[in-house]
């Protein structure tokens, strides 16, 4: 990859823009939200998510979970996903506590006290490369809620915060470009066993990607209280060139050290970056 | 454990000569070729860890400052000081508990400020868990360094503390903790940086009003003729009533008045860093409390940030007599020459 010098960043920018989203509903957010100022080009680090998710009737009130909230990233030319992620997929556990919903922020003690109560999770994305975005490029978020059988509306965040360059800041021949594929398996009452296909973890591109990590997560959507049991999962993966990559079955929450309560259903999502050329080849 | 010896240890120039290194036979070579200019030098010779700790009762409404003696670099080498600890705990029953954003500190090293005026001690650093800060009467806060202070022998940074009388008229035992590491006084590092937090606190708010709040010039402002790197930029949520203020979280507001403290910035030259009205805790990660931005920007000298809070009236009924206070502060350091 082709190295070139850049300018300091002339201030540090923060960019966010909100949906409201009901299940089964999708939403994009507002693009001169997240549009950088005056057309300068931006560098990105890190993306994150918060949800509030407000219940308007508190007898059903849910810790809801990231599973359900899916989105769709882009920019005006490449896709930063392969398909809707969830949002808690995109990075790792900051503090467990606090980054979803569970047992955190709980309704009953919310401060509201007319009939609504909301949960509140974070999520945080930090780039393995700062994304260089060109004058007037965006980062393009589409939005899904599954139909969770789940009651009120989510209002999801998305923040990018990154840094401002200079307007005569050179454009880098080449650059990183982040990027996410995610498989999560629909669920079939008494099927135990579920496999991915070659499109879920497939480099469409024309140029290799460096894996970063592996990021699995249960999700589940249940009344509370939220139980800390984790179900016994496992899982094996393989590859179509070297071959096996977790040779036996592994249990799920070892796969990367992380611990995610109320597993229910199963997803699994790898996370990778690539270097992607910028001189007129469209991998995509 | 086994301790080697470096130049300019105790022992090597009039310092206190440890027991092993008493023995005339023992003519083992110190590792006399360590140039403590050079910088792989120094990252082989890693010093001896140090820690200083004082406390002070601070009455409300004033301001006290910790026993210098107690904080002074006590060997005849410098030390670098990598992290600056705070504890707040209730001098009395009556506290029910206090955030630390009711005690506030301004930190010096002599006439170096390492603070811009007093800042409430959990704009210092990061969270590093929120649930593990404390709440009743006992709170701890961390400002892990993102560059050592480099302390001169006989030199040390005082931290003065301020009441701001909320809560009531209870007075708090504050206490401050530098760890680090200690060097022979032939130790003279090729660059030296200062930590600097420069911040701002909003007026308090009524939960229920809809108002606005703006820094000025002269509150999240590089007052140096050197670049401040900023490191991270800090925000929080203070949640107050009668009798204690706590953390929105603890207090179980975090939900609610995530949406209700807004703001938005922009520095000197016009440059939006906040475009538009966003949460406090988008723009200073929820879980983290705050915008990591790893000296990846510098503020020029004499430049400054802006912060304009808008605090959003909530649209539904709420705990009356909960009165909300935020407050951002970046923190910095620069590097100055010796």
């Amino acid at each position: 990859m082709s190295k070139i010098k850049l300018p300091p960043a002339v201030s540090p920018i923060c960019l966010s823009t909100s949906v409201s989203l009901t299940a089964g509903n999708t939403a994009v957010g507002n693009m001169a939200d997240l549009t950088s100022p005056l057309r300068s080009p931006m560098i990105i680090d890190e993306i994150s998510f918060m949800v509030k998710h407000t219940e308007t009737n508190s007898a059903t009130v849910i810790d809801y979970p990231g599973g359900s909230i899916r989105v769709k990233l882009r920019t005006s030319r490449f896709d930063l996903t392969n398909n809707y992620v969830p949002i808690w997929n995109f990075g790792p556990v900051i503090d467990e506590t606090m980054d979803s919903a569970s047992g955190w922020a709980s309704p009953q003690n919310s401060v509201t006290t007319s009939g609504k109560d909301d949960s509140l999770m974070h999520f945080l994305w930090k780039l393995p490369k700062p994304l260089f975005l060109r004058p007037g490029d965006m980062i393009f978020p589409e939005f899904q809620r599954q139909s969770d059988g789940v009651a009120g509306t989510s209002k999801v965040y998305i923040t990018y915060h990154g840094r401002l360059m200079p307007i005569d800041c050179p454009i880098p021949p080449e650059v990183w470009i982040p990027y996410v594929s995610a498989w999560i398996p629909t669920l079939v009452n008494g099927q135990t066993y579920y496999v991915s296909n070659k499109d879920h973890f497939f480099n469409k591109l024309q140029v290799p990607l460096h894996v970063q990590r592996f990021h699995p997560a249960h999700s589940a959507h249940q009344l509370r209280p939220v139980t800390r049991a984790v179900r016994p999962a496992n899982v094996r993966v393989g590859c179509s060139a070297s071959g096996a990559v977790v040779c036996q079955n592994h249990r799920f929450q070892g796969l990367s050290g992380l611990r995610r309560f109320c597993p229910q259903f199963l997803c699994l999502q790898y996370q990778q970056a690539r270097v992607d050329r910028e001189d007129g080849h469209r991998p995509q | 454990m086994k301790i080697i010896l470096g130049p300019g240890m105790p022992g090597q120039n009039g310092g206190v000569v440890p027991p092993n290194r008493q023995d005339p036979s023992d003519n083992r070579s110190p590792v006399q070729s360590v140039d403590s200019n050079d910088a792989d030098s120094v990252a082989l010779y890693k010093g001896i860890p140090i820690h200083l700790y004082g406390s002070v009762t601070v009455t409300p409404n004033s301001s006290a400052a910790v026993n210098g003696v107690a904080l002074k670099n006590p060997n005849p080498g410098p030390m670098l000081i990598s992290e600056i600890k705070f504890m707040i705990s209730g001098a009395s029953l009556a506290l029910q508990s206090m955030s630390g954003g009711g005690l506030r500190c301004r930190l010096d090293m002599g006439k170096i400020p390492l603070s811009n005026g007093s800042i409430p001690l959990w704009l210092y650093g990061r969270v590093e868990n929120l649930t593990q800060e404390g709440n009743s009467r006992f709170m701890t806060f961390k400002w892990k360094l993102p560059r050592p202070i480099f302390v001169p022998s006989g030199a040390a940074i005082i931290p003065t503390f301020y009441h701001a009388g909320i809560p009531g008229d209870t007075p708090v035992v504050a206490s401050v903790a530098y760890g680090g590491r200690a060097f022979g006084p032939d130790f003279s590092p090729r660059k030296i940086y200062l930590p600097y937090v420069a911040g701002y606190t909003t007026k308090i708010f009524d939960i229920d009003e809809s108002t606005a709040d703006t820094s000025s010039e002269t509150d999240l402002v590089n007052q140096f003729d050197t670049p401040l790197v900023v490191d991270r930029i800090t925000g929080r949520i203070d949640s107050l009533t009668t009798n204690n203020t706590q953390d929105d979280y603890v207090a179980n507001l975090y939900p609610a008045a995530v949406e209700l403290v807004t703001l938005r910035m922009w520095d000197s030259l016009g440059n939006s860093i906040v475009r538009s009205y966003t949460p406090l805790y988008t723009v200073c990660h929820g879980v983290m409390r705050s915008w990591q931005l790893d000296g990846k920007v510098t503020l020029p000298p004499g430049a400054y940030y802006i912060a304009d809070f808008l605090k959003n009236a909530p649209g539904y009924t709420t705990n009356s007599g909960n009165r909300l206070q935020a407050g951002i502060a970046i923190n910095a350091w620069r590097e100055v020459s010796r």
